[in-house]
């Protein structure tokens, strides 16, 4: 289980932290979303996560061991897929032979096999590839380690739509009871229906973090042109001729998470969105 | 898989799809329906949405879990769905067109010639 | 369960990794280092016109200026080659796979190390021998047919020319003198590259610029201590400069004196590094002050 305790983090060790006090239990079986707008610290987190950053105050263990420390038996536990990708001067083949061995689950059938998923060719040469090709090599080798804990920052960002679709899929497939993916994104449409644990970050804080099993009970999504509804909303976005509203779910029903909407709702409103919770 | 912008929740929307295929007789010759991961990642959806579509089918007897080998095709099921189904019709969503035949007029007889011939055009036969 | 502080099998398998990545960066250093090395070898006599008339006493003319050319070379190369000894920091993109990378700090560390500060002699040394073959081979085609052209014996580059085409090394070991220049020469080299080790680890990017600043601002102190201590050494010797604590450093003698100077330049050797060290262990992904 990765622990994040009372985490405080500053860029600039004065006025606002990116990142305040933050406490967050990432459990295994989880696919999580780390949902926020474009530089709010979603990449703060991932890199506090591994121990690339250190925390002002607090700290992140792994199964109680300290990730700052860097140990290499914590660090062959995770992956960060970062935003942008740096790969060297190499032969495929040979960068995976000589990074594959860190890590002990890394399998190159795997990395092989999702190389052809990708649509991508054995025989390439690392630093000539175009940027979304390195994603897809970096992706790749990513999901060929096979960590405990995977974590992919902007990782649908240059991928082509195929390629998006293979993303899915793997996350999908590789899913297992004892490991925990973190994707952090900004693009909610490319990953809302493969998470099952929404965190929404927003002004240094975590303003939302439930399954979408939790938000789906307490909460109804809808898309109406009923005024009376649109009336009792605890949220509404107005469009042409209606609205998409959220609406307490006091009957049970169930309707299907709208991720932008509950988003939008989350920033703009997120006292009452925990309220309904905490009721 | 493009899901319907209805708000309907997707696991329902899953649960439909593959009482659907079970009507048309997709899953005949073996009745082996794919595990959660395999249809998960077909669809493109969490795991544990298509568990929630699977739990929904098994309760309503129409899929079974056999343990270690996966998931089967209820023998009755696809009668049983051919009755929900009709039950549905009739039930809900003909009143509407009942009502609306009344306010306009039209005669139980323009609406039986009218199905007649869209059976002869589209070669079907009740 | 392996070790996390030190595993040889991981050790050597970062190693492999690290050659690997920085294939292009080691092979642009040696063939610039061994380019650079023949150019001047074999410019030198040309400039100096030293095979233009012929030689005196059997000796070949050109060893005492290849000593000083090669002696500059070295520190040079070393202090180049030292502050680029933590450049897979750099950026922020190669500190991310380079800190995330299941290798302990001691292994990163100590590869780094391997690689910049100790094969840099290697191939230092070699690239001397080469280009001075090279030297031998090339300048008959413009000597003086008179002029001694021979290869450079290696007791003569480690004794700074003090053996003048004599290859008796044991004259070598009982001058106190050329041992105290020795002395200087070594722990000078060996300080400095530890220092700009340092400043590698402190600034990886702009490592060659900011340690030169720090070096200006540093030796002053520095020459001090350095111009104290020759004062001392030629002291011992007969020359007449005074300084504070004469009596006691004279009664010394010069194998304490050199003990003392000696352990006292390993301890700040060594400190250097132990610092580069947790520099690297406290290193982020990004750096903030």
């Amino acid at each position: 289980m990765l622990n994040i305790k009372n985490c405080t983090f500053n860029y600039k060790r004065k006025g606002v932290p990116t990142i305040d006090n933050f406490s967050l239990r990432l459990e295994e079986g989880g696919v999580y979303g780390l949902l926020g707008s474009n530089g709010v610290g979603k990449s703060t987190l991932l890199q506090l996560i591994c121990g690339l950053l250190t925390p002002d105050s607090g700290e992140v263990t792994l199964n109680g061991i300290n990730t700052r420390l860097r140990r290499p038996s914590t660090l062959d536990q995770i992956f960060l897929v970062p935003e942008e990708i740096g790969l060297p001067a190499l032969k495929l083949d040979t960068f995976i032979s000589l990074n594959g061995a860190f890590y002990p689950n890394f399998s190159k059938e795997d990395m092989y096999r999702h190389l052809d998923t990708f649509g991508l060719d054995r025989n390439i040469v690392l630093d000539k590839l175009s940027m979304g090709q390195k994603k897809k090599v970096a992706l790749a080798f990513a999901m060929a380690c096979n960590t405990k804990i995977l974590l992919m920052d902007e990782p649908t960002n240059g991928l082509d739509i195929p390629a998006k679709s293979a993303f899915r899929k793997f996350i999908i497939e590789s899913m297992s009871d004892d490991r925990i993916f973190v994707i952090s994104t900004h693009q909610v449409r490319d990953v809302s229906q493969i998470l099952d644990h929404i965190l929404i970050m927003d002004k240094s804080k975590v303003l939302i973090d439930r399954t979408v099993n939790e938000i789906q009970d307490k909460l109804k999504f809808l898309d109406t042109t009923d005024a009376s509804l649109i009336e009792k909303a605890v949220y509404a976005a107005k469009g042409l001729g209606g609205a998409s509203i959220i609406l307490p779910n006091d009957q049970g029903d169930d309707s299907e998470l709208n991720l932008e909407l509950l988003f939008d709702f989350a920033v703009t409103d997120p006292e009452r969105l925990n309220s309904i919770f905490k009721s | 898989m493009i899901f319907e912008e209805n708000n309907k929740a997707i696991y329902l929307q899953i649960a439909d799809r593959i009482c659907d295929d079970i009507m048309q007789g997709k899953y005949d010759s073996d009745n082996r329906i794919p595990s959660v991961r395999e249809y998960a990642a077909s669809v493109e959806v969490n795991a544990n949405t298509v568990m929630r579509s699977y739990e929904r089918l098994t309760s309503r007897n129409l899929i079974f879990n056999k343990r270690g080998i996966g998931f089967f095709v209820s023998p009755d099921a696809k009668e049983k769905i051919r009755c929900e189904k009709s039950e549905e019709l009739m039930q809900k969503q003909l009143p509407p067109l009942f009502r609306l035949m009344c306010n306009l007029g039209i005669s139980p007889d323009t609406l039986k010639k009218a199905y007649f011939d869209f059976l002869s055009v589209n070669g079907q036969s009740v | 369960m392996t070790n996390d502080i030190f595993s040889s099998r991981r050790f050597c398998l970062f190693i492999k990794q690290y050659a690997g990545e920085n294939k292009k960066r080691f092979l642009q250093m040696t063939l610039g280092i061994l380019g650079m090395l023949i150019f001047c070898t074999s410019i030198l006599p040309v400039i100096t016109g030293c095979y233009l008339h012929p030689s005196y006493n059997g000796i070949d003319t050109m060893w005492n200026k290849e000593e000083s050319m090669f002696s500059f070379l070295l520190f040079l190369i070393v202090i180049i080659s030292a502050a680029s000894t933590f450049s897979s920091y750099d950026s922020k993109i190669k500190r991310i796979s380079a800190l995330t990378l299941p290798a302990s700090t001691l292994e990163k560390f100590a590869t780094c190390i391997l690689f910049n500060v100790v094969a840099i002699y290697i191939v230092f040394f070699a690239g001397v021998l080469i280009a001075d073959q090279i030297r031998v081979w090339t300048a008959p085609i413009y000597a003086d047919p008179g002029a001694v052209i021979k290869p450079i014996p290696l007791s003569y580059l480690f004794s700074f020319g003090y053996i003048d085409g004599n290859t008796d090394i044991s004259t070598f070991i009982n001058d106190e003198s050329m041992q105290a220049i020795t002395m200087f020469t070594i722990t000078g080299l060996l300080g400095l590259q530890a220092f700009f080790t340092l400043c590698s680890a402190i600034w990886p990017k702009r490592a060659r610029l900011s340690g030169f600043v720090s070096l200006v601002g540093i030796s002053i102190a520095f020459n001090t201590i350095l111009f104290f201590s020759f004062r001392l050494v030629l002291n011992m010797y007969g020359m007449s400069f005074k300084f504070r604590w004469e009596e006691q450093f004279r009664e010394m003698g010069m194998p304490t004196f050199m003990t003392i100077f000696y352990t006292i330049n390993i301890i700040i050797i060594i400190g250097l590094y132990i610092l580069s060290y947790k520099r690297l262990k406290e290193m982020e992904s990004i750096e903030r002050w």
